[in-house]
């Protein structure tokens, strides 16, 4: 029966062809929109949490609670050792985050200090990834006296009308009351993604951070970078479990809170949550559209072939053969077309893979600009995903089965004698 | 209550000056014995039977000689506790006019050095380390000033109090005690911090007890005056507390121990030179 229905299919091919297309397009484009869709949320998630905040943070629990200047603990490098140890952990950095000010007798701006050790941050986040000009932090401080290194957000330093090698005076609300003030010299400009970064963001070492603040010893935050983003929860129980053993080792314990970047950002993992959901609609309309087409042109055919029906009734076959046969064609019909936009959403998404979309496409023009952590300006790489392909293709092969009942159920019922005759 | 309600009032400033300018403001200066102001002090009073109440530009003229100088030189500890920390800052200070006053830092050692300059053009503040000065941003002037419940806007209002309040005096008794009461609330344009500041004076020489500051109904601070010591010619508090309403364990307390009025003070030491000199100096 299927060989009967290819025959079929190829009396005329011009018909088979474009009915074969339209679905053909519909599973590239699908097939292309989940690319698309997956390259978002993971350039999402990675602005969202590959500067600020990581995949994996461990804070005081008062912090989470509320962020204040008072809720640190240990920097202890017995517990950085613990951590770089778990298994799935690609980078640990330890860091403090002050309030202050940076400026010169011109104009000053409010700035959010993170003090880093260069190295491990390199390791954790994408900070150092993210200077566009100048340099990262040198592992160590710079020699004493002379002023401190710091990596300016590219906004911030605008807004300063600062550039790389310029000087800048720092001010700090320090955690024993004082005024903490240093001099800075600016050698990078970091554009992050983050607009919070950009905008405000002042990197420096830890130790000259750590000493302006009086918060010598101490961190805010351990900012932890899993190797796999799919196995983050799995990394988090670890560090969790490694971090409460430290922590009941310390004379008092602190309760020390262990969160993944979903817990951090509630809000991001809703709002994917969301995309994911909104996804369907996409779906839906294409799958409207190409069912639409599918069940005009199958009907059209069958009506066409009304006396061909009649024919294959009188000489004995069966109703229901023939009604199979009918949704057979259908099905074929949508599988060739599944495969064909199987293999160019495929090969498009590998390609895009391969290579990363520019984002710029979609911006109308040469603008700076980030909608939800993703900078227009940026190339983002499709993830590969066997599903990705393979989903509209069955989707669109159970929706041509559904399509085909419309003019298979019309051979079933089609009277045989009538038919022959030419009356309806 | 009695008094000129339609007045400028010169007490409300006089009690944010007495709280503000202490460390950063015009100075404080105690000037001729009161009875230069032409004012009637009584001596002995009676609380159940007081006088009729003063003129309330008498005690206003009164108030601006006492906190009168052209300029002042003091040194004074500034004692900080808050619920994180607890501190003490030396500090110098030099005041000109009612525009120009210079404060450093002398110690603890890692704050040495840091500075606060008011003058004409506007807040700055001076970090040693980078031997630079920095404007203090409109921004941030409701933030405290080196951490203590002194706020960078109290440094830099308190001559526009002059046209914004309307006073009245009236008696008080507190603890049987007859105390002078000047009840300042601003007038209608006035943008001001506080919607009314309660002054407080001793009934027999007006001077200065306890000043109040509310928001709407809510008393929100308090600035207490003690230790008053006669200086040779003059008596002046040396002490003065302030209080902030929400947090009963947190204070800051300023404490004179050196106070000099009418002291050389040279104008160039209000300029960004001047102040480098000033704050180098001693290091």
């Amino acid at each position: 029966m299927w060989r009967l229905a290819l025959r079929n299919l190829t009396r005329n091919r011009w018909r088979t062809l474009l009915t074969a297309g339209g679905v053909a397009v519909a599973v590239f484009l699908l097939t292309w929109t989940n690319g698309l869709m997956g390259a978002m949320e993971a350039a999402m998630v990675r602005g969202a949490t590959s500067v600020e905040t990581g995949q994996v943070q461990v804070h005081h629990p008062d912090w989470v609670e509320r962020p204040g200047l008072y809720d640190h603990f240990e920097r202890s490098d017995d517990l950085l050792a613990r951590l770089d140890a778990v298994d799935g952990v690609a980078g640990v950095s330890a860091r403090i985050h002050v309030y202050g000010l940076v400026g010169n007798e011109d104009t000053s701006q409010v700035a959010s200090i993170t003090g880093v050790d260069p190295a491990r941050e390199a390791e954790a986040t994408l900070a150092a990834e993210s200077v566009i000009e100048g340099r990262w932090l040198s592992d160590t401080p710079a020699d004493l006296p002379g002023p401190r290194e710091a990596v300016l957000g590219v906004r911030l330093a605008e807004l300063l009308d600062a550039e790389v090698g310029d000087s800048l005076v720092l001010f700090v609300n320090a955690a024993d009351g004082s005024l903490g003030n240093d001099a800075l010299t600016i050698v990078g400009l970091a554009r992050t993604g983050s607009a919070a970064v950009d905008r405000a963001g002042v990197y420096m070492h830890y130790d000259d951070a750590a000493w302006a603040s009086a918060l010598e010893g101490r961190a805010h935050d351990l900012t932890i970078a899993v190797a796999d983003l799919a196995q983050v929860d799995v990394v988090a129980d670890r560090v969790a479990a490694a971090v409460a053993e430290w922590d009941a080792a310390q004379d008092e314990p602190l309760g020390l809170v262990v969160r993944s970047w979903d817990e951090i950002l509630p809000e991001l993992a809703q709002m994917l949550d969301m995309s994911r959901g909104s996804i369907w609609l996409t779906y839906l309309i294409i799958f409207a559209i190409a069912a639409l087409g599918l069940i005009n042109t199958q009907r059209m055919g069958a009506l066409e072939r009304r006396r061909e029906f009649g024919v294959l009734l009188s000489i004995g076959m069966r109703p229901w053969r023939l009604g199979s046969l009918v949704l057979a064609e259908t099905v074929v019909v949508a599988g060739l077309g599944a495969i064909l936009g199987g293999i160019a959403g495929g090969g498009a998404n590998l390609w895009y893979a391969r290579n990363g979309f520019d984002m710029a496409a979609f911006a109308s023009s040469d603008v700076d600009f980030s909608v939800m952590g993703i900078a227009f300006t940026e190339t983002i790489a499709f993830p590969w995903a066997w599903d990705d392909v393979l989903v509209p293709m069955l989707a669109v092969l159970a929706m041509a089965a559904l399509c085909g009942l419309v003019p298979a159920r019309y051979a079933v019922r089609l009277n045989a004698v009538s038919a022959v005759a030419g009356r309806s | 209550m009695a008094g000129s309600p339609n007045h400028r009032m010169r007490i409300a400033r006089v009690a944010l000056a007495a709280a503000v300018v202490t460390i950063a403001g015009s100075g404080v200066a105690i000037a001729d014995e009161p009875e230069g102001s032409g004012a009637v002090v009584p001596t002995e009073i009676d609380p159940n039977n007081p006088p009729p109440l003063p003129d309330v530009d008498a005690v206003m003229d009164w108030f601006d000689d006492l906190y009168r100088a052209d300029s002042s030189h003091s040194e004074l500890s500034m004692h900080i506790v808050t619920e994180n920390w607890e501190r003490t800052l030396e500090l110098e200070q030099w005041t000109r006019g009612e525009d120009e006053a210079l404060i450093v830092i002398r110690a603890p050692a890692r704050e040495a050095g840091t500075a606060t300059l008011r003058n004409d053009d506007g807040l700055w503040n001076y970090a040693p380390r980078a031997d630079s000065l920095m404007r203090v941003p409109s921004g941030l002037m409701g933030d405290g000033w080196m951490g203590s419940h002194f706020t960078n806007d109290d440094l830099m209002r308190e001559t526009e109090y002059d046209d914004d309040y309307t006073t009245t005096l009236a008696w008080d008794v507190v603890d049987g005690e007859l105390q002078l009461v000047a009840t300042s609330i601003p007038t209608e344009r006035a943008a001001v911090v506080y919607t009314q500041v309660v002054f407080r004076m001793r009934a027999s020489d007006w001077m200065p007890l306890r000043a109040e500051y509310y928001d709407g109904d809510e008393l929100v601070r308090t600035m207490t005056f003690s230790d008053l010591r006669d200086l040779g010619d003059r008596t002046v508090p040396m002490r003065m507390t302030l209080q902030p309403m929400d947090a009963p364990d947190e204070r800051t307390e300023i404490t004179y121990e050196s106070l000099e009025f009418d002291a050389r003070v040279d104008r160039s030491l209000f300029t960004h030179s001047g102040l480098r000199r000033a704050a180098q100096r001693g290091r």
